[in-house]
């Protein structure tokens, strides 16, 4: 392959999503009402297109740098973005009744999808600064406008205005570091930062240094939630529309994490103690608050947010261990937590009903074997974030707090164990209220409608999360795979 | 083999597959036709394997079906270990749980959920077998996991009574915190032996050549968690209160999940890591010491309750402790025979009691019973048989096993085991007395029961009383394979057990035991017929001579009271940690995790009429404001964080 | 010349305080345009010269414009009244206090001073010299960021957003 066509094929899935965005936006106007779905079949053609695109240009051997050094193209690369357009791909089958329910319009809908999913990916597979950062806001900018989806509902509008003006002050921070580590080492790639960083140990005492990184820190803790930088999660989760949060809370915490990850261990590989003291710090922090947090709410919505908090809190551990089985544990979760939270947040939209109705635990009475078919999965998930064995949650739990223990974070891994055993109180708490509470008004259960595409999609999650629970190593060795391009 | 072994877990999964996924349509017969059948051939299944491997002749043999997770130096293989130890768990667990699904039709034919419950039963007997099958901590922890859960779920079977969904949240809750000791245990072994596989564990014990530990080492310290761990599931103190309340659940439950199988799991995994207690004597006393004081703990609650599945219950918490004892004196062959006799009786005294609160249209309380012989013959005799084995009565199953640990308790020479062995004996006496009294109270003396009840009454269907004849069968002869050491007769059981021990550091010890004089074994046999005989003399004088009724027990005052409520163990836990706990998510966690601001907007759809600008103005004033702030003051906290500590 | 980056840096300052202070949203947002120019100057002081220009023509033209025609959309006669109390003064002059001097420890605390910039490195030519080779990708890709604002704009401003043909009605 020429390095001119290489340029291209290490860009090809996003070109993809860019073109088949633009073509909704000019098909859309041009659709009637009852052919809007139109839009959402053509974005998950797309995203189908950009995953095959993906498979077949794959980088397992070699880390290339292309576009004047702003791309990796490396399996890592490659995980990663399989990894966003998988999310893409079950958040639009989930949205496909959804948005038709909620009278919502699907053409803007797909078009911001695919933007979104373009900011993740260039996140993930970014080598420079700048370039990270502009990925960081295409995908921001879309979910604000997805969080506020619903145009005429007061919570939606909150929460997309929550999200904006936090999310604005967490960029400016960002930015504000990046510009401090600029003035550094007068460059923005990766590589380049990395090699002025490496050449004098006097660097590293330096605070412009050290204010840049924690900059960053902040940053990215606010995309990813970690606490303190959680503190919108809860209320931006709750407010939004079901699916929308369903995407938040994986698609930026994957990308988030993405990028965390590249940024710490190919700029900051030689300062890694500073990061771990903090994020050890961080992680005891995130997880007690997250599932604490969840214990006392009602709204299951909310639940999750909590709950999302205190797993971005567990994958820090693979950070922290900071070796090959952290890493793909962390790589490994996140497709893991791919399944279970957005599986979760699909079987709530379908159970709300129109107008997210029934969003609190209440609502859930009694319904566990009237429905077994979206019930039986939403348990799994539930169980599987709850880290119970035989599912992908546990593995993913278990890999990191195995991995956090080998490097000696003994009592790191003891609140750790701890704060996932608090959390399975809350996630049966659900299951309870489903399988063995009778409706307050006895044989009022919540009537729960759903489409085929729907029920595929949670059976799919709920498939998968028990196979990667089941069988684990071959997801383990992708990850694994990717994880030495990070240079560990 | 490994194709065959497989199969003993997987056909309750297909069973339970099939009913709980289409169990609502299907018509009840074929419910219990695919639960029983599935179960039917497991325990079939599991006989072959027994005699194929019988004739094999091997300590253990290991099947790896898939490697389950591998990162980095860390592997965990789907694997099951067959060994003998191994094999009497499946043998009891799928023949006592095969019995018991064919005594559930009939106890459960009249009930709403009958599909739900033997899929539920069905996953259990999954769990369970993957349990006591696993190769390694870590899938032993999957069916510990497993059984916990569907423990929860049949607990709450009748989830319309509030007083059941609160027993299964009280089981759960306690059991989370035996499962923090359990993981943190699990992790320690990965994390000392950089594996997790029984048998690469303990040949890594004996090659690096870890001696007894005379003081608080790193298999000390594992064996401790992991007995908190067992301390949960197998309900001993502190952490037993949750099964008496079980029993709000459906009799079949209880048989087999609260008395025969689950809560014995603990003294499985302790008897599967012998290899590390036995080098661990403080951690060994733990265990001897919770498990004797238990045993007479329970067994003195017992005495005074009115409701005869709490009297099992507690008899339950109580046997669970002579299990431990045994354990704690090294003689963990005893606590596994017991642990099989007491599946036998301990299942039939459950069954037994469930024939008789069906015959009594969901009576339990036994000041309402009396004289019910005439009525129950059947469940009468088989729950004597029962009565006697757990007593330790000669001849029935019971007496061997018992007498085993107490035999045992007296003669190693470990720290504390006189100790057990007093506490033992006093226990048996108690166990006796509560025994024959439940006995007594229930089919015997005139009856309290109103006439017009009276008449309803009738024994129940042949596929329950048949079951009540095997396990009754069971009682009686079960005893046979472990004689004691004094009859000269070879104890099967135990030189069956053998290869089990091969990672232990001084059999020296257990086989001491061999070398005190067959006299005092005599003796120790002698005192504890004599104390079972005792107490049931006293519960033949007060309750069958003195018709002494549980509404008369109460003149006894105060330590009536104090026993019939338990020591009220359960307020003081309420005291002192559930109320602070609903204090602290009351008073802190509402107020400081969750800054909650959408009650405020919940309440005020009022806005929208209003209109927007007026709900976002509110919005803004302060919240967002103040997440900026903490957000700033978090920034701000990491780079002073950085200057104070990094930069000279 | 040196007095000026003094005089016009204190002012910045000053208006940033100043826009906290003021209760009315007019007040505020001219406060913002005095901020606003005062940091261009700072940059073209600095060489920056195409920077600086970009600052008063995007931020002090246009961006000010659009507030002003809110403001005035919005709020007429000046009724909203910009709410601070007491405690949130001392939160938030702490926290701006904490960030004041972590700045000033880590300028003063660096060993690397910064290096007198050559003017022609911030030419025009140069920057789009480098805009269109190095930062080409960014540059371009941009351009998606602008568009998903566009589409948010429209998303939210527009007042009935219905299918193509009821619009078509409409019109």
């Amino acid at each position: 392959m020429s390095t001119k066509s290489l340029i291209y094929v290490s860009f090809l899935p996003e070109i993809i999503l860019g073109a088949f965005a633009l073509l909704i936006m000019c098909v859309d106007p041009f659709l009637k009402k009852r052919e809007k779905v139109f839009s959402t079949i053509i974005s998950i053609f797309a995203i189908v297109v950009a995953f095959i695109s993906n498979l077949l240009f794959l980088s397992r051997d070699a880390s290339l740098i292309t576009f004047n050094g702003m791309i990796y193209f490396d399996f890592y690369s490659n995980l990663l973005r399989g990894l966003f357009l998988l999310i893409g791909f079950l958040v639009s089958l989930f949205a496909f009744k959804y948005i038709e329910r909620e009278d919502l319009f699907p053409g803007e809908f797909s078009s911001l999808l695919l933007f979104a999913l373009i900011g993740m990916d260039l996140m993930a597979i970014s080598a420079n600064l700048i370039m990270t950062f502009i990925g960081l806001e295409i995908l921001s900018m879309s979910t604000y406008i997805l969080a506020g989806f619903k145009r005429k509902n007061l919570k939606s509008n909150e929460s997309a205005l929550k999200y904006f003006i936090l999310g604005g002050v967490s960029s400016a921070i960002l930015l504000y570091g990046i510009s401090f580590l600029y003035g550094f080492t007068g460059t923005l790639s990766y590589r380049g930062i990395a090699n002025v960083l490496s050449k004098g140990s006097g660097f590293i005492g330096s605070p412009l240094l050290f204010l840049g990184m924690g900059m960053i820190l902040v940053g990215f803790g606010f995309k990813i939630a970690l606490a303190p930088f959680h503190v919108w999660t809860p209320d931006v989760y709750e407010g939004a529309p079901t699916v929308v949060s369903g995407f938040m809370s994986v698609g930026p915490k994957a990308a988030g994490y993405a990028a965390l990850l590249r940024i710490v261990f190919q700029i900051f590989p030689f300062t890694l103690p500073l990061w771990r003291e903090l994020f050890v710090y961080s992680a005891i922090l995130t997880m007690l608050i997250g599932n604490l947090g969840a214990i006392i709410q009602k709204n299951v919505k909310r639940l999750l947010g909590y709950s999302s908090i205190a797993h971005a809190g567990y994958m820090l551990l693979g950070i922290i261990a900071a070796d090959v089985m952290g890493m793909s544990g962390i790589i490994f979760y996140l497709f893991a937590y791919l399944f279970m939270n957005l599986g979760a947040f699909g079987v709530i939209s379908i159970f709300e009903g129109k107008g997210e109705k029934f969003v609190t635990i209440d609502d859930y009475r009694g319904i566990g074997f009237k429905y077994p078919q979206l019930t039986f999965p939403l348990s799994i998930f539930l169980l599987s974030l709850a880290g119970i064995p035989l599912t992908a949650g546990f593995v993913g739990k278990f890999v990191l707090f195995g991995a956090a223990l080998m490097e000696n974070h003994m009592g790191l891994v003891l609140i750790a164990i701890l704060a996932s055993l608090i959390s399975v109180y809350y996630y049966l708490k659900v299951i309870v209220y489903m399988f063995m509470k009778s409706p307050i008004i006895e044989g009022e259960e919540i009537e729960v409608r759903y489409s085929g595409v729907a029920l595929f999609s949670v059976l799919v999650c709920a498939f998968f999360v028990l196979y990667l629970g089941l069988f684990p190593s071959y997801l383990l060795n992708l990850s694994k795979e990717a994880v030495v391009f990070l240079g560990i | 083999m490994k194709t065959l072994l497989i199969f003993i877990p997987i056909l309750p999964l297909i069973g339970f597959l099939l009913n709980g996924i289409f169990g609502r349509s299907f018509p009840k017969k074929l419910v219990h036709r695919i639960a029983i059948t599935t179960t039917g051939i497991s325990f079939l299944l599991a006989v072959i394997t027994f005699f194929k491997f019988l004739s094999l002749d091997v300590e253990s043999l290991v099947f790896n079906y898939f490697t389950w997770i591998k990162a980095g130096d860390f592997v965990a293989n789907f694997g099951f270990l067959l060994d003998p130890l191994s094999m009497v768990m499946v043998l009891v667990v799928t023949g006592v749980g095969f019995l018991i699904h064919v005594y559930s039709i009939g106890y459960m034919w009249n009930d709403i959920g009958y599909n739900r419950f033997f899929a539920y039963l069905n996953l259990f007997m999954f769990s369970m077998l993957i349990l006591v099958l696993a190769n390694n901590y870590l899938l032993l922890f999957v069916g510990w996991e497993g059984v916990g859960l569907c423990s929860y779920l049949l607990i709450g079977f009748y989830f319309h009574k509030k007083s059941a969904s609160d027993a299964g949240k009280k089981a759960f809750i306690v059991n989370r915190i035996g499962d923090f000791g359990f993981v943190v245990g699990l992790m320690l072994i990965f994390f000392t032996f950089r594996t997790i596989d029984f048998e690469k564990v303990f040949s890594e014990i004996v090659n690096r050549g870890y001696g007894v530990e005379a003081g608080w080492g790193v298999l000390t310290v594992i064996g401790v968690l992991l007995f908190i761990g067992a301390t949960g599931k197998s309900a001993q103190i502190p952490l037993y209160v949750w099964l008496p309340d079980a029993m709000e659940g459906p009799t079949p439950v209880s048989a087999l999940i609260h008395a025969a199988t689950m809560v014995t799991a603990g003294v499985y995994m302790i008897t599967r890591s012998n290899a590390i207690y036995s080098r661990a004597p403080h951690a060994l006393f733990i265990v001897g010491l919770i498990g004797s004081i238990t045993a007479l703990f329970a067994a003195t609650i017992g005495i005074f309750q009115r409701d005869i599945k709490r009297v099992l219950a507690y008899s339950t918490v109580s046997q669970l402790g002579y299990m431990f004892t045994a354990l704690g004196v090294l003689a963990f062959s005893a606590g596994i025979f017991h642990l099989m006799t007491h599946a036998f009786f301990k299942a039939l005294l459950f069954l037994g009691s469930g024939s008789v609160i069906l015959a009594l249209h969901h009576e339990q309380d036994m000041q309402n019973m009396g004289g019910l012989k005439k009525y129950l013959p059947i469940t009468c005799w088989t729950m004597w048989a029962a009565t006697l084995a757990i007593s330790g009565i000669p001849i029935f199953a019971g007496f061997f096993s018992k007498d085993e640990i107490l035999w045992r308790s007296y003669s190693t020479p470990v720290k504390g085991h006189m100790i057990f062995y007093i506490l033992g004996t006093v226990a048996a006496l108690i166990t006796a007395l509560y025994m024959f009294r439940l006995m007594f109270l229930t089919f015997h003396g005139k009856t309290r029961l109103p006439e017009d009840k009276l008449s309803h009454v009738h024994e129940s269907p042949k596929s329950m009383t048949g079951v009540l004849v095997v396990l009754a069968i069971l009682s009686t002869i079960g005893g046979f394979v472990g004689m004691p050491g004094w009859t000269k007769i070879p104890n099967i059981f135990e030189n069956f057990l053998e290869p089990v021990f091969k990672f232990m550091p001084h059999k020296g010890i257990v086989h001491a035991v061999e070398g005190h004089s067959a006299g005092n074994e005599l003796l120790v046999t002698l005192v504890s017929i004599l104390v079972a005989g005792i107490g049931a003399l006293i519960a033949y004088i007060i309750y069958l001579k003195k018709e002494v009724t549980p509404e008369k027990e109460e003149n006894l005052g105060l330590i009536y009271k104090l026993i019939f409520n338990k020591y009220y163990v359960d307020e003081i836990y309420n005291f002192l940690v559930v109320q602070p706990i609903k204090w602290f998510s009351t008073n802190v966690l509402w107020k400081i995790v969750d800054v909650s601001i959408i009650d405020g907007i919940v309440n005020g759809y009022a806005y929208l009429t209003e209109g927007l600008s007026v709900g976002v103005s509110k919005i803004q004033n302060g919240f967002i404001r103040s997440y900026v702030g903490w957000i700033a003051l978090g920034g701000i906290g990491i780079l002073y964080y950085i200057l104070i500590n990094f930069i000279k | 010349m040196e007095i000026l980056i003094y005089i016009f840096a204190i002012l910045s300052v000053l208006f940033a305080i100043n826009m906290l202070i003021q209760k009315k949203m007019i007040n505020v947002a001219l406060s913002l345009l005095g901020c606003m120019v005062s940091i261009a100057v700072l940059f073209i002081y600095l060489y920056a010269t195409f920077v600086g220009m970009l600052q008063l023509i995007v931020y002090a033209g246009s961006v000010m414009v659009l507030f002003l025609i809110i403001i005035t959309l919005l709020d007429p006669f000046g009724k909203i009244k910009y709410t601070f109390t007491s405690r949130l003064w001392t939160f938030f002059v702490s926290i701006i206090g904490l960030i004041f001097g972590l700045l000033l420890y880590v300028i003063y605390g660096s060993e690397k001073k910064v290096e007198a910039i050559n003017s022609s490195h911030f030419s025009i030519k140069a920057l789009s010299d480098r805009l269109f080779t190095i930062y080409l990708l960014p540059f371009e890709v941009i351009s998606i960021l602008i568009l998903v604002g566009i589409i948010g704009s429209i998303y939210f401003g527009k007042k009935n957003l219905t299918d193509g043909d009821e619009d078509e009605n409409n019109a």
